[in-house]
């Protein structure tokens, strides 16, 4: 009993009211953001959507007040001493065909670089950089169905494409396919695994470890 | 009292009568599995066989249960393996509410014992005990039994129960509740042997715990800053904008644009869910998808789960298409190997589509998957499916050998000609009937290889095709094939298939082999941890790491905690280096009973555990030469990729000789006899366990 009352006490409405006139704080002068802090905030806003954002997309669609000028020169900075302080979680990755820029607290490099490698529309790198990634850190060989799924999207059709025409440019005289006993087929990279283990490893990911979930 | 309650249940079924009584003296083997392997040797004598009147079965559950920790409410149940060689000790680990019912009770384990004259359940409402009549409820599927039971008892009842298969003393017969979660090892056949149909349970008390802000506090880290997705796995299947690694393989399916689509008001995106947004963790295991491929989004209300689980694990599926085409009322949605296995292989050879072209193989597995569920079937890791693989393949040779003409005529071949998948419910209809040759197909591959002897000779035991561990009958289950002999050691200490999720949580967590390498070296020394298909030579570490694995999931089973999530070997957070925390488990324990647990007293604990466990499987197996008589692994281990060798990149083969090495190593690190793998009476007596030392001591069965 003791406990409830002093609860109701803690409760009481003329503990708790408080004018709203004296709580609210004094009207603030609106602040113009920088440039900078517009690129910051653009730029945050598609990396929420799970996108970077490339450098000539950016361009076109430009904050009010910020020239394209001025974008070029702010945003190519960022990652270095001069950047500007409201870009200071802003980073790019170079691709092939453009910038592509992200904020880093919420998105990674590996993240930034997969979907840079998607916007460049290059599908013969991006399987080959897939790969040669795969196959050195896990290891591992590179799906054709991870291929297919989020973020790539690729078709089956667009995959066996790039796997004919891979075999025949030097570049990629690295990159190989192997296939399991269901059919499943995978990329390998003989920079870092042998074509006898990426033969082993396919088995493993489209057969046995389904045989032993 | 904190965490325990204090009192355990004993129903006697032959005398009908029940009686409460101190838990206290088994606290030493903490709880869950520790307590009813306790209570099972001091009260189950050597010798006896699961379905004599004799025999018992022990529910029990961990001080943790009921104190809210994540993953915290799996049952563990106790008795002598149906199916194994040796019957010896086997244990059953359940999800669902189980646990945390009987927790809620008031009940730290319930003893059955006994034999009615007549089909009984049991029903339970904190200290109200009844033995009631169900004479109508015998014959009933599972699904139907809770539905009976709970319209009586009360919704929210948890129901335990066989199908026909546990009443017809099918070996492979398991226990079901709340037709969601599922305990094997024979337990159906034991329940079915005592007329026991089920046991019901509801329970309105408190679990007391001496520390909750305590336990809150490691909740949210746990939650927050530890735990990945189910088993632990710490990166997503795909790449998420903030993930650095993504792995295939992994249990983290969720991801943009994968849906729960058949949730009710329309699709739900499981969309990204980073480590640390933990409103999003239920999103994060797409299992549907998982378990059937992406055939089953569509089909997917929800996952669910036990209590107090936030990985959510198991896929709530409504296929009203299958319901309508073939009677079956689809309500699959049990958890792991189940998911369409008796559609593999060639059981059913080719599928008629049922609802859209090319949907004829996983409507086949889901179908067979709900039957064998309702009929209360297990399939022991895929055991049943592969032994009835081995006898209709190339035209049912064997079939035909074993099976009368008259019953090999009644099954409906021309179904499976037809590739019509209500063949498949005809067949597991028929092997759950206990009539006639083909029901003991079902008897476990050691029984089966012992009755048809003469036509199997030691290949069948011994072939990859049955993928046993050894010939002793137990389904290899992250053996060798998972971290090399590391995965076979936590294999070999069981009756049973390992289910020993400890090794193969840190193998499967999506991380690169690098970084596992680095953190589990730290721990184990050097050489502890091998590629993938890449193995090494035995060696100490490997011994050491293989010990833990055993160790937690003595700890897990016993304490109450999910060996299929912990422990948090790893992390998903970047800024924690992808480490996890191995001291969780005793900090919960200390939160939680108020007394002084560390991570080695708790080891300790869980060793006097497996130490008592060794011994009974000693007395059973009547020698101590376990290394010969039951440690001894299948063939097809050694044998497999034959154009390859052992060690080689690409394969998990093993070699025999280096094999031997690693059982010496292990028997090392247990305090066994090195020659012999049995338990020396000082390791015994060093555990506690003298009084087991001193009984095996008069029965000739402590090394030399």
């Amino acid at each position: 009993m003791e406990k409830e009352q002093e609860l109701l006490e803690r409760q009481s409405p003329e503990e708790e009211a408080t004018p709203i006139e004296e709580a609210a704080p004094p009207e603030a002068a609106p602040v113009e953001e920088t440039p900078a802090q517009k690129l910051a905030a653009c730029i945050l806003a598609t990396t929420r959507e799970a996108h970077v954002t490339p450098l000539k997309k950016l361009k076109l669609h430009l904050p009010e007040g910020v020239t394209p000028e001025e974008a070029e020169e702010l945003l190519t900075k960022a990652g270095t001493p001069e950047a500007d302080p409201a870009l200071e979680k802003i980073a790019f990755i170079r691709g092939k065909k453009d910038l592509y820029f992200y904020e880093t607290t919420l998105m990674t490099a590996h993240f930034a670089e997969l979907d840079s490698l998607i916007m460049d529309k290059d599908i013969l790198r991006t399987i080959a950089t897939v790969t040669r990634s795969d196959c050195k850190l896990y290891p591992r060989p590179t799906q054709f169905s991870k291929l297919m799924g989020y973020p790539f999207y690729f078709s089956e059709d667009e995959i066996e494409g790039a796997a004919a025409r891979m075999e025949k440019l030097e570049e990629y005289a690295d990159i190989g396919v192997v296939t399991a006993s269901n059919g499943g087929k995978g990329f390998y990279s003989t920079q870092f695994i042998s074509r006898g283990y990426a033969q082993g490893l396919i088995e493993s990911v489209e057969v046995e470890e389904r045989e032993n979930p | 009292m904190n965490g325990w309650t204090g009192k355990m249940l004993r129903v006697n079924l032959t005398t009908g009568s029940t009686s409460v009584e101190s838990s206290e003296k088994y606290f030493d083997y903490i709880g869950g599995k520790g307590m009813a392997n306790r209570i099972l040797y001091d009260e189950v004598p050597a010798g006896t066989k699961p379905l004599d009147e004799a025999s018992k079965v022990i529910f029990a559950a961990g001080p943790n249960c009921g104190g809210s920790a994540p993953c915290s409410s799996r049952t563990t149940m106790s008795f002598l393996s149906t199916f194994t060689k040796y019957n010896a000790i086997c244990d059953a680990h359940m999800g669902g509410d189980t646990a945390i019912m009987m927790k809620y009770a008031g009940y730290d384990a319930i003893i059955i014992e006994g034999k009615s004259a007549k089909p009984v359940y049991i029903a339970i409402k904190d200290d109200n005990v009844e033995i009631k009549d169900a004479a109508s409820l015998w014959g009933k599927m599972t699904m139907d039994t809770v539905a009976e039971i709970c319209k009586v008892e009360g919704a929210g009842t948890n129901v335990v129960t066989i199908g026909p298969a546990g009443e017809n003393l099918i070996p492979l017969a398991n226990v079901l509740n709340n037709g969601g979660h599922s305990g094997g090892g024979g337990i159906g056949a034991i329940f079915g042997s005592k007329n026991l149909k089920a046991l019901a349970i509801y329970g309105t008390k408190a679990v007391y715990v001496a520390d909750s802000a305590k336990i809150l506090e490691l909740n949210k880290y746990v939650l927050e800053d530890l735990m990945g997705s189910n088993n632990n796995h710490v990166v997503p299947t795909v790449a998420q904008s903030w993930s650095e690694y993504e792995n295939a393989s992994t249990r983290w399916t969720g991801h943009p644009g994968l849906t729960w689509g058949a949730a009710e008001g329309g699709p739900i995106d499981t969309g990204e869910s980073p480590p640390g947004e933990i409103t999003k963790f239920g999103y994060r295991c797409q299992k549907a998808v998982f378990d059937w491929g992406d055939i089953a989004e569509k089909y997917t209300v929800k996952m669910t789960g036990c209590a107090t689980c936030p990985v959510r694990c198991y896929a709530s599926l409504r296929v009203p298409e299958l319901e309508a085409k073939t009677g079956v009322k689809a309500a699959h949605a049990n958890t792991c190997l189940a998911n369409g296995v008796y559609a593999r292989n060639n059981l059913l050879p080719t599928f008629q589509d049922v609802a859209e072209p090319g949907d004829g193989k996983f409507m086949a597995g889901y179908l067979a998957t709900t039957v064998a569920d309702d009929l209360g079937l297990w399939d022991n890791y895929g055991e049943l499916n592969a032994t009835l693989n081995y006898f209709v393949k190339d035209d049912c040779a064997l079939l035909k050998q074993i099976l009368p003409p008259a019953e090999f005529d009644s099954i409906p071949w021309d179904k499976r000609e037809a590739g019509d998948i209500t063949f498949l419910k005809d067949l597991l209809e028929a092997v759950a009937s206990g009539k006639g040759e083909l029901s003991h197909l079902a008897d476990g591959a050691y029984f089966v290889s012992e009755r048809y002897k003469s036509l199997l000779g030691d290949e069948f035991l011994h072939s990859s095709a049955m993928g046993l561990w050894g010939p002793l009958g137990g389904k290899r289950h992250h053996g060798n094939e998972c971290a090399a002999q590391v995965g076979l050691l936590t294999n070999i200490i069981y009756n049973r298939d390992g289910m020993c999720h400890t090794i193969v949580n840190i193998t499967g967590s999506g991380l690169p082999y690098d970084l596992q390498k680095s953190i589990i070296e730290e721990i184990f020394g050097a050489g502890a941890l091998d590629k993938p298909k890449a193995y090494t030579p035995m060696n100490e570490s490997k011994a050491k790491f293989a010990k833990f694995g055993v160790i937690r999931q003595v700890i897990h089973d016993s304490m109450t905690l999910c060996n299929w999530v912990w422990p948090m070997t790893f992390s998903p957070r970047k800024d924690r280096g992808y480490k996890g925390d191995l001291s969780v488990e005793a900090q919960y324990m200390a939160a939680i009973t108020g007394q002084a647990w560390t991570e080695e007293s708790l080891n300790e604990a869980a060793e006097r555990v497996i130490q008592l466990q060794r011994a009974m499987t000693v007395e059973a197996v009547g020698s101590t030469d376990m290394r010969n008589l039951h440690d001894v692994v299948s063939n097809f281990i050694f044998d497999i990729d034959p154009d390859k060798k052992a060690f080689e990149e690409g394969t998990v083969k093993l070699d025999r000789d280096d094999w031997q090495t690693a059982l010496t190593m292990f028997y090392k690190e247990f305090g066994w006899d090195e020659t012999t793998g049995a338990p020396t009476r000082a390791t015994l007596e060093k555990f506690g366990l003298k009084d087991v030392a001193d009984a095996l001591d008069a029965k000739g069965l402590l090394p030399a």
